[in-house]
This record gives C-alpha cells, structure tokens and sequence, in this order.
C-alpha cells in the first residue's frame, strides 16, 4: 500500500472534469482511495481521515489542485497520472450526451428541436405528448395502453397547432427520409404515405422499394385514428400535408376498414386532392374506394404495385393475385408430398399485427376459417391464446403476449417458445412466419429463429412428421439486417421464401386446401 | 475578431467607466473566462450559460469554444463601457450593444404561506433526489443513504445551522469558515450548498416582511474572513451571495417559492448546472429554507433571543 | 404553408423519451437527437422531513 500525490498548482479545472477524473482513478485497478480536490482546511483534513496525506500537502493553499491516491503499490501510479493528463487534456466535454432530465430542458437543450419521439409508458405517455405539442412540436407516440379520450384530446389539439400527432401506438413513421422506430431503410421517391398500421405501411413501402419506387413522406396515424371516436383527425391531416407537398406524386392510405362515415369522410378529403392515390382498407370493399376515385389496393402488395404503375404513368390493368415467381405450383405439389397421414393444419406466428389481419383476410376466402387472437368473425376467437385450434393465426404483438417483455419483433422469444410447442401437435402440417427488418426492430430476426426452426424439425421427424415452413422477409438491401442475408440464412435452413406476405399466404392456402 | 456582448450584468456597470480599466485573464474555460480587476473577477460567458453576477454574456451566433481564442492566463486585458480587449491577441468583446441585466435583489412580500413553501421545499428535495447529482453534498437530503463525504461534513453543517438558530455571529463564522471550500471542484461542494444556504436565509428569511436588513447580519458572519480559504472564483461567488447577488437560475427558484409558483422545472434548471454544483446549492436551499421556518417558529412561541455561551463546547 | 409542411422541408431534429434503441437508430443515421433522461415524476409520497431533527433541543 502507498499514497501518492499530483499537485497543480494555480490551476483551475471546472468541477465537471474534477468529478469524472474522481471516478476515473476509482476505477483503475489497484487503486483503493483516491481524493480529486482543491487544498483546502477541510478537504485536506479529509485527506488525513481517508489517509491520504503527506508533507506537500499540509502546505498547499485553497488554490492548488489535488489528486490524492491509496495504491496497492507504486507502479500503478504511472498508470493514474497518464489516465488523469488524458483527461484533462481531452478538449471537449462529450456534450453530445448530455441527458437532460425532462422534455422542458431538453427542449431548452435542443431549442430548434421540431419532432419528439414518445416510447415511455402509457401512463405517463399522453402528458409529455401533450406538453409538447403545447410547446409547438410534432410529436410521434409510439407508446399503447394511452385512452381513446386523451387520444381524442391530444389530435384535437394538435390539429388547432397545425401539428403531427402521430399515434398513440404509431410503430413506423418516415419524415424526411428519417426511420422513426420501426421502419425500413427506403429510397427518395414521389409516394407519400399516411397510415394506420405500422407493418402495413413496412409491408407496402418495402414491396414499393423492390419495384425500385421510393417515398416522400410516411405519417403514421396509430391504430385508432379511424375509429368513430377520432374520426380520422390525424389521417385527414396527413392527406392534407401530403397534397401540399410539393415533392409527392402518389398518395396511399392505409388502414383496416373504417366504419363507413368515416371512411367517406376520409375519402372525400383525398378526392379534393388533385393527386391520384392508392387506398388499402386490409380486408374491405374497393367499391367505396372506387366511387370517389381512389384506386383500391387489394392486399398491401397490390396495393404496392399500384402506386408504382401510377407513378410510373403505366395504366393499371390488373390486381396482384397471385404468385409472382414461376415455379410457385411445382413447390407446391412437391411439398405436399412430404407430409405424414393426420398432418394438416396451418399455424402462422407474426409479429406483425396488420400482416396477420391480411392473412386472415386472404385466408378466409381460400381455406375458410381461421382461429385468432385477432380473428376477423367473433367465434373464430382462440379460447385460450396459449393454444392453437385448427388452422390457427397469431398476432404475437398482441398484449396478451407482450405483457411485460418487449414486442416480439424486438424479442424472438414469445415466438421461438411457440414455435417449438407447435412442432409438438402432430395434426401442423405448416408453419408461415413473418420477418421484419428495419430500425427499431432485432438486429437479426433471422438468425435468431433459426436454431427454433431447427428444433421444430427434430421434435416433427422424431414422429416421422414433416414440417413445411414458409415466410416472407418485410425489409430492403439497405436495412441495418440486409434482407438478402437474412433470406439467406433462412432459405439455408430449408425456409421457402415468397416476396410478399399476400404470396405467402397464398403459398401456403394452395398447401393447405390439398391436405384435407 | 469582435464579439458583441448581449448582456451585462448591472453590479460592474460601475466598473466598465470610460476610462479603461486594466486586469488580467485569471482562468479560462469552455465556455466561460474570468478576468481579475482589483480582487474582483468579470466573467465572460456563452449564451448557453446562466446569467451570473458580474457576467459578460456573448450573443448566440458566437459561440466559440473560449479555449480555443487564443486566451492565456495572465494576459493582459483591458476594459471600458465601449470594449474589452486583450494583449496580444486580436480579439475583442464588444458592449456597445449589450443590455443591462439586474442582478440586484427582487423584494417581495410574500402572501404564501408557510405551509406551502414548506411543501415546496419538500418537493423540491423530492426532484433532487430524483433528478440529481449526488456525488456531492446533496445526499444529505436522504440522511439515510448519506455518502461518506456527507457523513464526514454534515456534523459541521448541523453545528453551523445551530449556530444561525442562536444567531451566534462568532459562532456562524468560525463553523462556516471551516466549511468553506469543502469538497471536490472550482467551485467546492460545500461553497454551493452554502450558497444555496444564504439565497435560502436571505429570501425566507425575510419572509414577510419587506427588508432584507434583518439577516443580512448573519449571511455576513459567514463569509466575513473567507479570503484565501477557498479558490477565488468560489470566494467571489459567495461574497456576491453574501450581498444578495444570485445568478438567475438560483434567484428564480427563491422567487417561485415566495410566490408559491410551480417550482420543478425551476428547480430541474438549477440541477442542470456542472456537476454537482445545481444539486449542491438546491441541497443548501432545502436545508436553509427549513431552518428559516423553524427559526420562525421558535421566534413566534418562545421569542427566544440569544443564549449561546452554552453552545461553545461543541466546537 | 403548414407546420407540417414546414416541418417536411426542415432538417428532422428529434427529442426521444423512453426507448434508448430508438435514440441509437436516429444517431445511427446521423440525425441530431437529444435523449431524455426520463424518470417517473416525484410521487408525493413524502417522507417527514428529518434533516433538522439533530438540531432540536
């Protein structure tokens, strides 16, 4: 053990550097004590308590700058002294990081900041949302379990302050090509977007960007906008920002189906326009959508597909309803072929909330019902969501699921613990999952299932089962999680592929309506 | 190059004549510089700082690191109501523009009453303990989870507190003189926390009544032989707090809870300043603040005047 | 024109509470962003006041 001194005289250091140089030495190996502080009485008689002490010191003045260090031995004061010049001699203060502890003094912080992104908990999510909207800046919440009533009160007063209000529950958002949570990597281009579903508006925006179409602006609306209670305020708002923008060619909505005010409402708006638009209402009638001059969007791909041709100038002769690839029956046939006698039914496992409620709705004209944890009719309701029923659909993103961990497309683990209860009925015969890339979301969703899919298989084969796993990867070239790699990770482990939810659904309704 | 100045505080006004006065550069920071004239310090600041006593504050579209203009500690410089310049170096802050900022004391009579700035004062201690830097002496508002450097400084602290109870002038001297300079930092730990103790004496304190003459006494018993004791921009600071000199952050607490105004944010802007510094001096104010009610209190039952001989022996 | 397409002409400039992930994605893309160091404001659930219990007597 040994005590050493760096004294500096007449020197000043502000108190910030003095507190992180006080933690840095603590942290060094070998050092048991040390003391950063100017001389005076009764720091130094501090010193002599922490028995850090020595002749030097007991004649320095208030103005000298001390760093007082117990050691295990010597040595180690090499290392104190180049650690303690280093970091007075870093120039600047790592500002960049500075935390502010509320929205006020980050708004003090950050005076020219325009947007604030809300993730906190519900609770606490509607008064911060609200305290900046009052101080004039747009505001995405991408937190849930905020009421319909502070929802209603937050649109509406954002709507007199002429600002987005995008949520509660807003998952994706792309504002001046920037992802806000969850959302892919996407070219420049003339699509504007204002949607109230987060997958939808990935699943749309992705198909758009593999047709080499980029996107203006994508608001996000939240789940609810359309409901009766809001009234569509945030979409309408949306629609018209996005016919003022200058750089959007194509408008395309997106949402389940709103009662039938409201989507007129809705739909009105955008006939003021004078911009054509693509609407995708997941699962309702194009003919609304046709009467006011909208072009309907069948699935979130055709959808896709439609708002290329139009910014394309290419007349729209036909809707996407089936495979794009070419070999899509001969798979098909060969996969069926594989199965043992009993093996029959499908179970979906998305994360993705709208991807589901599009299986469902492709699925209940192919293969008749589907049992849910967000079925389309009532009675198609699973008793208990812990456990699959026929052919059986799930939004995994559901709360029921996510209670207390995040969203699955954040942690695989709600769905790779479901996976491998599925591969233990022996009535499954296909497995169709989805994979969403992006901001926000796993680095590598992929890989993560990957080693599940396997243990699926050998639970399946133990019993001379055979497991079809079909999926689609919702994400582009450019995404931190690149989507030819993850692809490749899964073809690899015997995945098929299609490159649209719609296709995949199709892929495995065409399974499906073989084995019964 | 010119800097224009957009703000100058009003207690140097009389120091900036049209003759010009000569200093030297004292310390220099990121965004602050100090400049000594005659055992006083005139400070230079960014815009981003808050304003203080004796401050020069630069305009938002010069925000340079001060480092990086070439100043060096024992510069000359020279000062008048036009310019500062500095030998050597061709940088120069202009005044011509800048406004005068009052630093002087705001007199309030206080309608609130004790009740809530006592409750004020807890909340204040709440988001403190919440929002916070306690590396310094601001654990001592959670005596419980107190670190050792507050265990080590808190029993002069209590004895300093007593000491103003007895309005015990000798005695206020001696425990804050010790006191002074206390803990790690330009401006030590102990120098805030007593800081935030005088804004706490000097607003509470006069509580009620319009005058600050009443406690002025005791807030100069304890910085009336500091020389020397601590580093001279902390010295400074406290001669200033002293006479009733706050910088803005500070002084805008003190009057949200005289008029019993929402006091977190105010609060949260003084815990935002460098390192422990806000923490320390809101830890002052919470414990000053306490001590001018109780004081109050005791006056009102008992009109207890002054029976301190018995006091001495805990020195 | 509107703020919002105000807003669609400015450099996005973000404030983010709550998910840390989501500041490190905005910085990822090289978008100024301040994170909040967001904690549940003060309950009210006071405790008595000790700090001047040693001083009475």
């Amino acid at each position: 053990m040994s005590v050493k001194f760096l004294v500096k005289r007449n020197t000043y250091y502000d108190s910030v550097t003095l507190m992180i140089i006080t933690k840095e030495i603590r942290k060094i190996e070998g050092v048991n004590e040390g003391l950063v502080a100017m001389a005076t009485d009764l720091n130094k008689e501090l010193a002599r308590n922490l028995n850090l002490i020595n002749r030097e010191l007991e004649g320095l003045t208030p103005n000298d700058f001390f760093i007082a260090v117990n050691l295990d031995e010597d040595a180690i004061f090499e290392e104190v002294k180049e650690r303690v010049e280093e970091l007075l001699n870093k120039k600047k203060m790592d500002t960049e990081d500075y935390n502010p502890p509320t929205l006020d003094s980050a708004i003090k912080y950050m005076p020219d900041a325009n947007l604030v992104l809300i993730s906190l908990p519900g609770e606490y999510a509607a008064a911060e949302a609200k305290k900046a909207l009052l101080n004039d800046r747009h505001v995405m919440l991408f937190s849930d379990n905020v009421s319909i009533e502070d929802e209603v009160e937050l649109k509406k007063l954002a709507k007199t302050r002429g600002l987005l209000m995008m949520g509660p529950d807003c998952g994706t958002a792309i504002i001046n090509n920037v992802a806000l949570a969850f959302a892919n990597v996407l070219k420049k281009g003339p699509v504007g977007i204002v949607g109230a579903s987060g997958t939808g508006i990935q699943e749309v925006t992705v198909v758009l960007d593999r047709l080499g179409v980029g996107v203006s602006q994508v608001i996000g609306t939240g789940g609810r906008d359309l409901k009766a209670e809001v009234g569509g305020i945030m979409m309408i708002e949306g629609i018209r920002a996005l016919q003022q923008d200058p750089d959007t060619e194509v408008i395309v909505l997106i949402s389940k189906p709103p009662i039938p005010e409201v989507a007129e409402k809705v739909l009105c708006v955008l006939q003021e326009g004078n911009k054509q638009s693509v609407v995708c209402f997941v699962g309702g009638s194009p003919q609304m959508v046709e009467k006011y001059g909208a072009v309907p969007g069948l699935t979130l791909e055709d959808t896709a597909y439609k708002a290329a041709s139009l910014v394309k100038g290419e007349p729209i002769i036909r809707d996407i309803t089936d495979f794009t690839i070419n070999n899509a029956d001969e798979i098909v046939e060969a996969e069926v072929k594989k199965f043992k006698k009993g093996q029959k039914y499908l179970r979906a496992l998305y994360t993705g909330g709208t991807l589901c409620d599009e299986a469902l709705n492709i699925l209940s004209s192919s293969v008749g019902g589907v049992y849910s944890n967000i079925p389309l009719d009532p009675e198609l309701k699973l008793k208990d969501v812990r456990a699959s029923y026929k052919h059986t659909a799930l939004d995994l993103g559901e709360d029921e699921f996510t209670r207390g961990r995040p969203h699955p497309m954040i942690d695989p683990f709600v769905r790779q613990e479901r996976l491998v209860k599925e591969a233990e009925d022996g009535e499954v015969a296909v497995i169709l999952m989805d994979f969403v890339l992006g901001y926000g979301v796993h680095p590598d969703p992929a890989g993560e299932m990957i080693q599940y899919i396997k243990k699926a298989r050998e639970i399946a084969e133990k019993e001379g089962r055979y497991l079809c796993f079909v999926g689609s990867v919702c994400g582009t070239e450019a995404d931190p999680q690149n989507r030819a790699e993850q692809e490749a990770k899964l073809r690899k482990e015997g995945v098929i592929l299609m490159p649209s939810n719609a296709q995949a659904v199709r892929f495995v309704s065409e399974i499906i309506s073989r084995l019964e | 190059m010119v800097l224009p100045a957009i703000l100058i505080s009003s207690d140097i006004i009389s120091l900036l004549t049209h003759n010009s006065t000569k200093g030297v550069l004292h310390s220099i920071f990121e965004n602050a510089c100090n400049i000594k004239v005659d055992g006083r310090l005139i400070t230079i600041i960014n815009f981003n700082v808050a304003n203080y006593p004796s401050a020069i504050k630069l305009g938002v579209e010069n925000k340079y690191n001060l480092k990086d203009l070439g100043f060096k500690i024992g510069m000359k410089a020279s000062l008048n109501r036009e310019s500062i310049s500095f030998e050597g170096i061709p940088v120069i802050v202009d005044l011509k523009k800048a406004e005068i900022w009052d630093v002087s004391p705001v007199k309030i009579k206080s309608s609130v009453s004790e009740e809530v700035i006592k409750n004020n004062l807890e909340k204040i201690r709440e988001v403190t303990l919440i929002h916070g830097n306690l590396d310094g002496l601001a654990s001592i508002l959670d005596r419980e989870n107190a670190s050792n450097l507050v265990e080590f400084v808190a029993p002069f602290i209590e004895k300093l507190a007593l000491g103003l109870k007895r309005q015990n002038h000798n005695y206020i001297k001696e425990l804050a003189e010790k006191i002074i300079g206390f803990g790690p930092g330009l401006t030590p730990a102990a120098d805030d926390f007593l800081l935030g103790m005088m804004a706490s004496i000097y607003y509470i304190g006069s509580l009620y009544d319009d005058s600050f003459d009443k406690v002025k006494p005791l807030i100069h018993s304890m910085i009336s032989d500091i020389s020397g004791r601590t580093t001279l921009i902390s010295e400074v600071m406290l001669k200033n707090g002293a006479n009733g000199l706050f910088h803005e952050p500070l002084r805008e607490l003190m009057l949200a809870l005289l008029r019993g105004e929402e006091v977190e944010n105010k609060c949260i802007s003084l815990l935002e300043m460098g390192g422990t510094s806000g923490s320390d001096c809101v830890a002052g104010i919470v414990y000053g603040g306490l001590l001018m009610i109780d004081m109050r209190g005791q006056r009102r039952y008992k009109n207890v005047s002054k029976v301190f001989s018995k006091e001495k022996h805990l020195l | 024109m509107s703020k919002i397409n105000e807003l669609f002409q400015q450099e996005l400039k973000v404030i983010n509470m709550g998910l840390e992930s989501f500041y490190n994605d905005l910085k990822k893309q090289n978008i100024e962003v301040t994170h909040v160091d967001w904690r549940p404001p003060a309950g009210g659930n006071k405790k008595m006041i000790s700090l001047l219990n040693k001083l009475k007597g």
